[in-house]
């Protein structure tokens, strides 16, 4: 198997961003086919609440999440790591994330860039996105390739109601 | 080093109970530093004008407004590690298991490379009665003080 990386970094950046969002930020797009076990976040300002984060594939202005990880709370203050977990990623895919509370460390210039919608969007639906010109927020997860963990749709329907 | 199972991480996961284990270093282990903070507390929104995305608009009055702020020093964990379990899973389980991904995290921590934290296989699955089993055994687990877990004096757990 080989190895996975997907996330522009997980870093102490210039700026910060809001929760209650949805974000995919573009940099670093997967490499590769498989499942993502760690994911590294950095918190910003005050612990992160309702915590998660996803794959995310789609071209234009339209995404569709693929898996996420429910996390919870994210301290600040330091890079945050989070092992352990299982989530479905597809070479060429995003990463994104969301919270009910908190803020991520963001770049607003000189990154690649990042969509933005208003909304919970870590459903099995197609969104509609509006691009952040040089933003990136502080993400980055790896894993190896290999066949997913998919469950079949129903369940993955049903998980998709989870917290 | 220590740990604690943090509620905010435990949910049900295709079918299985997911526990999170936040592990933490104490002052005589290597590397304390980095996860040893000193943060600002916002006890209120910042006052300045923010634009549309809720950021400032003006950065250099944000830094100053941050920098007035008063602080506190804190651990934050090293490493935050899930594993998923079987809706059976007693209370002595979930201290065992604790205690031996505290080891494991802790050398990967040292190594450098916390991204060998390892999990055993498990099955996840669609079977409705198991996934109530893990719900009601998530809910379960969220009110639990694991400090008071009986025979288990050698623990690391907090």
């Amino acid at each position: 198997m080989g190895a996975i990386d997907i996330g522009p970094g997980a870093t102490d950046r210039p700026s910060f961003l809001p929760f209650n969002k949805t974000y995919i930020t573009l940099g670093n797009p997967a490499n590769g086919s498989g499942t993502l076990d760690t994911f590294e976040i950095f918190a910003y300002g005050d612990t992160m609440e309702g915590c998660k984060i996803g794959t995310f594939s789609g071209s234009g202005t339209s995404y569709t999440m693929r898996d996420y990880e429910s996390i919870g709370n994210v301290s600040y203050g330091s890079k945050q790591t989070f092992t352990g977990k299982s989530c479905d990623v597809v070479t060429g895919d995003y990463i994104g994330w969301s919270s009910t509370y908190g803020w991520i460390e963001a770049s607003t210039s000189g990154a690649e860039g990042q969509y933005v919608n208003d909304n919970n969007c870590f459903d099995s639906s197609e969104h509609t996105y509006s691009f952040q010109t040089g933003y990136a927020s502080s993400l980055y997860a790896t894993g190896a390739t290999g066949a997913t963990a998919s469950l079949p749709i129903f369940a993955y329907h049903y998980n998709n109601m989870r917290p | 080093m220590y740990y604690k199972i943090n509620p905010t991480g435990c949910t049900e996961r295709n079918g299985l109970v997911q526990v999170r284990f936040d592990c933490y270093l104490e002052p005589a282990d290597a590397g304390y530093a980095e996860h040893h903070v000193t943060v600002p507390i916002m006890t209120e929104p910042y006052p300045g004008k923010v634009d549309a995305e809720g950021i400032p608009e003006d950065q250099k009055d944000f830094d100053k407004w941050i920098a007035s702020l008063p602080t506190e020093t804190r651990d934050n964990p090293f490493c935050c590690h899930f594993r998923c379990f079987e809706p059976d899973v007693t209370d002595a389980d979930l201290v065992k298991a604790g205690d031996e991904i505290l080891t494991m995290a802790g050398a990967n921590f040292q190594k450098g490379d916390l991204k060998q934290n390892t999990n055993p296989k498990v099955t996840f699955t669609t079977n409705l009665s198991k996934i109530t089993a893990s719900l009601n055994r998530v809910e379960s687990i969220k009110t639990t003080d694991f400090t008071k877990v009986v025979n288990l004096s050698d623990s690391k757990v907090k």
